[in-house]
This record gives C-alpha cells, sequence and structure tokens, in this order.
C-alpha cells in the first residue's frame, strides 16, 4: 500500500481590490513600500510605473486594472512585492506587483480547499478557499504572455 | 557634438529622462533655429547645409504639446534625417556619475522598432530616471507627425 505525503507550501496572501493572489513564497524577493514611481509613457495602464529596488529599476503591475478594472490611486497602505525575473527572463527582469495592504504570510497544506472563481479573474490558475476567503493563484505563463509580448 | 562618454539629461515638464551620448546628439538653441508658428507638432526647423530637420514638442509623456517659449533643442543625428526634441532642460552629465541599469518596459512596445526606453538610473530616494532608445526615440517623433 503506498502513501502520498502533501507537503505544506509557504505562500504569500497579497491583497488586491478583487481577488486576493497566493504566491509561493519562494517567487518573492522582498515587499516593499510604494514609493516614487517613475512613470512610463506610452505603456499600458496596468503598468503603474517603475520602482527603484537595490538600486535597480523594478516595474510595478496592478493586477486590479490587469483584470480589467479600472485604475485607482494606491492607498497609504499600498505595498509592492517584487517577485524574482519570471522563467526564461533575463536575471535583472524582477517585477513588482501591488498590494493594496500588507502581504500576510500563509501556509497552504491539504485541507486547504481548491475551488473554482469565475472566468471574469484573468492570469488565474487556480483558487484556494482560506477560511472564509478565496484567493487565486497566478498563472505565471499567462502572465509572461502579457507582460512580454512578442515584438511588432 | 556629445562625447559617447555623457549622457544628457533631458527635462520635460518636470520629468528628467537620459540620452545616451552614444546617440550622437546636438544642443541647438532657439535663435539657431528657424521657429514653426504654424501651430502643428512641429515647432521649430534646423536648416543646415540645404537640409531642414524639425524638431517636436511633447509633454513628460511624450505626448504632443503646444508650446511657445522655450529655449533649446536637442537633435538625434544618427539616422540619415535627424530629428529633434524641444526640452525644458539639458544637462550633459559625465558617464561617471550616472550608473545604468538594464530596463525593458513591460506590455506591448511604443514603436514597431521596439520600447522607447531601454535602461534606467536609480539613485536613492528618487524616482529612477528612464533611458531613452535613441533610434526608438526618433522613430516615434517622426511618427508624431503622421495623422493618427
Amino acid at each position: 500500500m503506498s502513501s502520498v505525503k502533501h507537503e505544506a507550501v509557504h505562500a504569500l496572501e497579497v491583497p488586491t481590490d478583487s481577488l486576493p493572489l497566493l504566491l509561493p513564497s519562494a517567487c518573492m524577493a522582498e515587499v516593499v513600500s510604494l514609493a516614487n514611481l517613475a512613470r512610463v509613457p506610452r505603456s499600458p495602464p496596468w503598468l503603474l510605473g517603475v520602482l527603484g529596488w537595490r538600486l535597480r529599476p523594478v516595474p510595478v503591475v496592478s493586477y486590479d486594472v490587469l483584470s480589467g478594472n479600472a485604475p485607482r490611486k494606491p492607498g497609504p497602505r499600498a505595498r509592492v512585492v517584487v517577485l524574482y525575473p519570471l522563467p526564461g527572463r533575463e536575471k535583472w527582469e524582477f517585477v513588482g506587483l501591488l498590494s493594496v495592504a500588507e502581504p500576510q504570510s500563509r501556509v497552504i497544506d491539504a485541507d486547504i480547499a481548491s475551488v473554482t472563481v469565475q472566468a471574469s479573474f484573468h492570469y488565474i490558475a487556480a483558487a484556494l478557499k482560506i477560511g472564509e476567503r478565496i484567493a487565486g493563484i497566478p498563472d505565471f505563463d499567462a502572465l509572461a504572455r502579457v507582460l512580454y509580448p512578442p515584438q511588432r | 557634438m556629445a562625447d559617447n562618454r555623457q549622457y544628457l539629461r533631458v527635462g520635460l515638464q518636470g520629468v528628467d529622462y537620459l540620452l545616451p551620448g552614444s546617440a550622437s546628439f546636438a544642443i541647438e538653441k532657439r535663435e539657431h533655429l528657424e521657429v514653426d508658428a504654424s501651430g502643428g507638432i512641429i515647432v521649430a526647423w534646423r536648416v543646415a547645409s540645404g537640409a531642414r530637420a524639425p524638431a517636436y514638442s511633447v509633454d513628460a509623456d511624450l505626448n504632443p504639446l503646444a508650446r511657445s517659449s522655450w529655449q533649446r533643442a536637442v537633435f538625434l543625428q544618427g539616422d540619415a534625417q535627424p530629428v529633434g526634441l524641444i526640452a525644458d532642460e539639458l544637462q550633459l552629465l559625465a558617464r561617471d556619475d550616472v550608473r545604468i541599469e538594464p530596463f525593458r518596459p513591460l506590455g506591448p512596445a511604443a514603436t514597431r522598432s521596439g520600447h522607447l526606453f531601454g535602461g534606467a538610473w536609480v539613485r536613492p530616494g528618487h524616482a529612477p530616471m528612464l533611458v531613452f532608445e535613441p533610434r526608438v526615440l526618433a522613430e516615434y517623433l517622426r511618427h508624431l507627425e503622421s495623422p493618427a
């Protein structure tokens, strides 16, 4: 008789104005304050600007706007979750994800139920029910296609 | 003519950008240009050796901007067709004073030639200063001339 051992995964719950996101802690470099963004002319509205992080320029993305919601001015509790470069990208291509409040650490184990979410939540690979809340796990392949589209 | 070890800080409506010296640029004062009062997006022309090069006025978001009070323009001379940009401030910076990190804007490129920016200078306590891709900027400015 065989048994499958389910190991707990450490994750970060990132609050947004729509669906909270659940990110594996291993893909996160740091959580920092949102300050002094440089605007990027002629860029899509979901690219909020460029943050200086450890003397590197890091583009900051709003998942809410990426999902089709209207842009909102980030509040004083907003943070930026700096993510390591997505697979296949250059080692300097860190990406910042806007969090509307301080992200929270979570431990995801086998007891947490998988649920389905509305199709209107884009770029979501799966969703989990954490207590009374539903959080989406980003589809990083889909995100990479929109963040780094092929050149014309 | 710029030294290719320098950067040029270009102030547009309170926002600073950088042009690498490798772009081969030239700064021209207003009195050396032919002002275009037609009210279009070209606000001046540089006339040299019988050739005319347009100078465009844009705001901090690189949208066309009508203005009459300006003093200087920087001309990108890398291509066969030089193109100018009216600037509020221009300052040459030594390469040793500037540390440029690679940067690629996300999403679709602004022009068929690629993204407008290819680097950034990050200083503690300041917003990053984006570095223009000169060839792409020149194409972008020329495209402003075309009707949408």
